[in-house]
């Protein structure tokens, strides 16, 4: 998968140190509780997922405009302009490859894309290890 | 994620900053170096994080402006007072959140700054431009 948004205009010196980081999928994790986020985040570096990590929508966003994306794992319940399900529909209008896996406390909502997986809380983060490893291969 | 190891050789840095763009760009340079990095969004973020026992925190780099949930002084005197044994490194500039850094990379794990901090900077200002929306004015 090329991830060439990921490192602009590379200096040859930072290549190497680079390298190994662009073979490896983009994940970007949004959640606004910050421990849940932190959890998650670790065990899918763990796993050798380059993870990034936005608590609003908003840094969603910008994290989605300048990285290649592979997989955009968000809450539905978001604090910002945009819930989960708003931003997973936005990232698909920007990034229509981008594989998108919701999790909500509450019921799964409607209005969520048929190829969305939805995972209700709480969940081990292991399952959403799982989860993406299953989605991305 | 498992229990904190109190003999775990990793040393974990928090950054805290409410700028997507340096806070995502200064963690992936710590982790390059070898630290375990904890993002925080803003310095309530980070005192959730130092009351809980999730992981182990040694050293929190922080911008010193932040919108919301206190600044970066707020937060060096709420550490000082509840958390004495975690370092505080203040950066009142990307640029200069990029140096403490490549400082930190300089006496971390793999003892070897990854790549110059020039280069962080001169990537978080290329990001920060892509960002700017276009007003009416041009």
């Amino acid at each position: 998968m090329s991830q060439s948004g990921v490192h602009m205009a590379l200096n040859p010196r930072t290549r190497d140190a680079s390298a190994a980081e662009s073979r490896r999928s983009v994940v970007l994790v949004v959640e606004d509780e910050v421990l849940l986020r932190l959890a998650i985040s670790e065990t899918l570096r763990d796993a050798g997922y380059h993870v990034l990590e936005a608590g609003t929508s908003e840094e969603a966003m910008v994290l989605l405009a300048s990285y290649d994306v592979a997989l955009l794992f968000t809450d539905i319940q978001l604090d910002g302009a945009l819930n989960g399900a708003a931003l997973a529909r936005l990232a698909r209008r920007h990034r229509p490859d981008v594989v998108v896996i919701a999790t909500s406390g509450a019921e799964e909502p409607s209005g969520l894309d048929a190829d969305v997986t939805f995972i209700r809380k709480p969940y081990a983060p292991e399952q959403i290890v799982d989860l993406v490893n299953e989605r991305l291969n | 994620m498992s229990d904190p190891d109190p003999h775990d050789p990793v040393e974990t840095v928090m950054i805290v900053d409410d700028d997507v763009i340096v806070r995502t760009a200064i963690a992936e340079y710590l982790r390059t170096c070898g630290f375990r990095v904890i993002e925080a969004v803003h310095a309530e973020e980070a005192q959730t994080v130092l009351q809980s026992d999730a992981m182990r925190v040694d050293i929190v780099l922080s911008a010193v402006a932040m919108r919301q949930g206190g600044d970066g002084f707020e937060l060096l005197r709420w550490v000082h007072e509840h958390r004495p044994d975690v370092e505080v490194v203040l950066a009142g500039t990307p640029g200069r959140a990029a140096h403490a850094a490549a400082e930190l990379c300089d006496s971390g794990p793999t003892l070897a700054r990854p790549y110059d901090p020039q280069l962080v900077l001169d990537r978080i200002k290329r990001m920060l431009v892509a960002r700017k929306p276009r007003n009416a004015d041009g």
